[in-house]
């Protein structure tokens, strides 16, 4: 008995020493993999390691079975064991150490992928930074052309302020030179008047909007308008600031230099 | 919702738009005369009038209108059909009268019609009849109607003056009692006498008047009546009996009588012939003359040690001082509307003619002349006569209240004064 116990414990020990391995390399191995924090996808790396785990305790089921030996064929038997075992052993070891090299190219692999994905995420991260600044290169490239617009917008307008001013002085000078008013004018007296012009700067209507109260003073400014009948100056005027200003004008005579 | 968006885009834009419409502020003009063409009216040769001329002068002599020459007019339509109004207004005429007379035995009528050349259209038809004498009081209708179509305000050519004529030659006649077209047409003589006649002035319904005669070899007023010419006599006190104003009732007259001392106002009712002492001083004052409403008397006063002008109230007595520029301010007479008085004024030495603001006290002075005196104002409150000298004669000048127009009535023979604008009849 005290002889052939060796002879059992020796596989017996390889065997469990190979599951111990194995177990080892498993838990070891599943230790060893944390969840690695900066994963946005942790579930996928999961998934391959439970995949790994099923596999492991399948080969453990063919070594069980060396047990049942016939004791009478020893020594062949021992010697083929032996081989067997050797081979078994080999072979068991070439598949640990496929399985380690296996564990080890997987854990290269994940952290090759890891690298990958760390890499990836610096790429996109940095693409995204890329893609900020350009927005906001544009952003303030549109910002400085609207600006610019802006500004050439307000000078244009302020240009056209200028325009508008000058021909109006040139309408109302034009029109209080032919406003003769009546002997009852007096101060205070107000006529509101619309009238409309075609870009030859001809008056085509003359509308009063607002009475006096006093017929002769309406009339007369009315009259003033119609004597005048074209500003021949409108014609030079640009078609966009005539159809922006002088289409329609309202006037208000308001005589302030009356003495009564 | 879209629509209401749209609308309200729409909106916001056309509230825009309306914002962009130019507003332009006329706040200044000029005085200058509207151009106006006369045309003569059909079949009015021949006439012991020139209508057309006697309009177109009065029209003229307002100063607001400038007559177009009647030798400038390409046609002479009498009817709207045959009015071009490109031409008239080629011409530069801003009014266009045209019309037609028709003569029966006894009377004429005109048919006018007035157009807005530059509106391009009718503004005044109507017909004005006169007797076989008439046709001046036609066109003097004409011109008012025209005048007040146009300027807003009532016309004076039908209204008549007095005036006082000296022929500087002693005789029966040497003074006259004259009345008168406003353009001096159409003078007689109402009185005349070798002893100075003074102060004629209207009874407010324009058939009376009154004025002072030196005939009973001491100064009396008389009322003389225009359609009988018969004549009564108010006053006949010792000393000073002068400047009679009748109230705007018509039933007073305010005077100055010195028959207590130094001269003083009276109103004496002229019913009655009952008077009322209405100043009571050792002072000089004179020239009474009505405020509009009849409720005060203004007057010449040297009380305050220069002539200055001030305003009794009748019911209380109380006098105030109405002018306070320069050292001579006399002969007040206040404007129709009651804003204003006008006045003989010194001023440098030289007397004019000025009218004061009564509200505001500003005083303007209106003409250029001097010994300017006895201003009168026209009814309608635009004009006034004044007495002048012109080439060493009494003349009358005219000018607006507003001093933009100012004329020469004709001269007459002698020295003419004291003019006085009558009411509207």
């Amino acid at each position: 008995m005290m002889m052939r116990l060796p002879l059992i414990v020796v596989p017996v020990l390889a065997s469990a020493l190979l599951h111990g391995l194995l177990i080892w390399a498993v838990i070891h191995r599943w230790q060893q993999t944390p969840k690695p924090p900066e994963f946005k996808q942790p579930e996928f790396v999961q998934a391959r390691l439970v995949e790994l785990k099923a596999k492991a305790p399948e080969k453990k089921a063919p070594p069980k079975q060396v047990n049942k030996v016939d004791l009478t064929a020893q020594k062949k038997r021992e010697a083929a064991e032996r081989k067997q075992r050797e081979q078994e052993a080999a072979k068991q070891k070439a598949i640990a150490d496929q399985k380690a090299a296996d564990a080890k190219r997987n854990q290269k692999e994940l952290e090759q992928r890891k690298l990958a994905e760390q890499k990836a995420e610096r790429e996109k991260k940095a693409a995204a930074e890329r893609k900020a600044k350009e927005l906001e290169r544009k952003r303030q490239q549109e910002a400085l052309e609207k600006a610019m617009r802006d500004e050439e917008r307000m000078l244009a307008e302020q240009a056209e302020a200028q325009v508008v001013s000058s021909y109006k002085s040139i309408i109302m000078e034009r029109i209080a030179q032919r406003w003769s008013r009546p002997p009852s004018a007096r101060r205070g007296m107000m006529c509101d008047l619309v009238i409309q012009l075609v870009p030859t700067g001809k008056i085509i209507t003359v509308n009063i909007t607002k009475s006096s109260g006093n017929d002769a003073f309406d009339r007369s400014a009315e009259h003033a308008v119609r004597a005048v009948d074209t500003i021949p100056e409108l014609k030079n005027m640009d078609i966009a600031i005539f159809e922006r200003n002088f289409r329609t004008i309202h006037l208000r005579f308001n005589p302030e230099d009356l003495r009564l | 919702m879209i629509y209401r968006i749209v609308l309200v885009i729409a909106m916001a834009l056309m509230a825009h738009r309306a914002d962009a419409n130019l507003f332009i502020e006329i706040n200044r003009g000029n005085n200058n005369p509207a151009p106006i063409a006369v045309v003569p009216f059909a079949n009015a040769n021949g006439l012991p009038e020139d209508v057309q001329k006697v309009i177109a002068a009065d029209l003229e002599r307002s100063g607001f209108f400038q007559p177009i020459p009647k030798t400038d007019m390409l046609s002479m339509p009498a009817s709207r059909n045959e009015v071009v109004f490109r031409d008239w207004r080629m011409l530069g005429a801003n009014f266009l009268l045209i019309g037609a007379l028709t003569s029966e035995p006894g009377k004429y009528s005109v048919r006018y019609e007035l157009y807005d050349v530059l509106a391009q259209k009718n503004i005044l038809t109507a017909t004005v009849s006169g007797g076989p004498n008439g046709l001046r009081d036609i066109a003097h209708a004409i011109s008012d109607a025209v005048y007040e179509k146009i300027t807003g305000i009532r016309g004076i050519f039908s209204t008549k003056m007095l005036y006082v004529q000296d022929m500087r030659r002693p005789g029966r006649d040497r003074y006259r009692l004259m009345y008168a077209d406003v353009d001096g047409a159409r003078a007689r003589v109402l009185q005349s006498s070798s002893e100075p006649i003074l102060s004629p002035t209207w009874a407010p319904d324009g058939k009376r008047i009154a004025y002072v005669s030196f005939e009973t070899s001491r100064p009396a007023i008389f009322i003389m009546d225009l359609a009988t010419g018969r004549k009564t006599q108010m006053t006949n006190f010792k000393g000073l009996n002068g400047a009679p104003a009748f109230s705007p009732d018509g039933q007073h007259l305010a005077m100055v009588l010195s028959k207590d001392g130094a001269p003083d106002i009276y109103v004496m009712s002229i019913a009655t012939q009952r008077l009322r002492r209405i100043t009571n001083d050792h002072y000089i004052d004179t020239e009474p003359n009505w405020s509009v409403d009849g409720k005060a008397v203004i007057f010449t006063s040297n009380r305050g040690g220069s002539p200055q002008i001030y305003q009794v109230n009748l019911n209380s007595g109380r006098p105030e001082r109405l002018t306070f520029e320069g050292d001579y301010n006399a002969r007040p007479r206040v404007s129709p509307d009651g804003k204003s008085l006008v006045m003989v004024h010194r001023h440098n030495g030289v007397f004019h003619i000025a009218s004061q603001d009564i509200a505001s006290g500003n005083m303007r002075i209106l003409t250029e002349t001097w010994l300017d005196e006895s201003p009168s104002i026209a009814p309608n409150g635009a004009m006034l006569l004044y007495a002048t000298q012109h080439n060493n004669k009494g003349v009358l000048g005219a000018v607006s209240m507003d001093a933009g127009v100012k004329f020469r009535l004709p001269s007459t023979e002698g020295d003419v004064r004291e003019p006085a604008w009558s009411p509207y009849f």
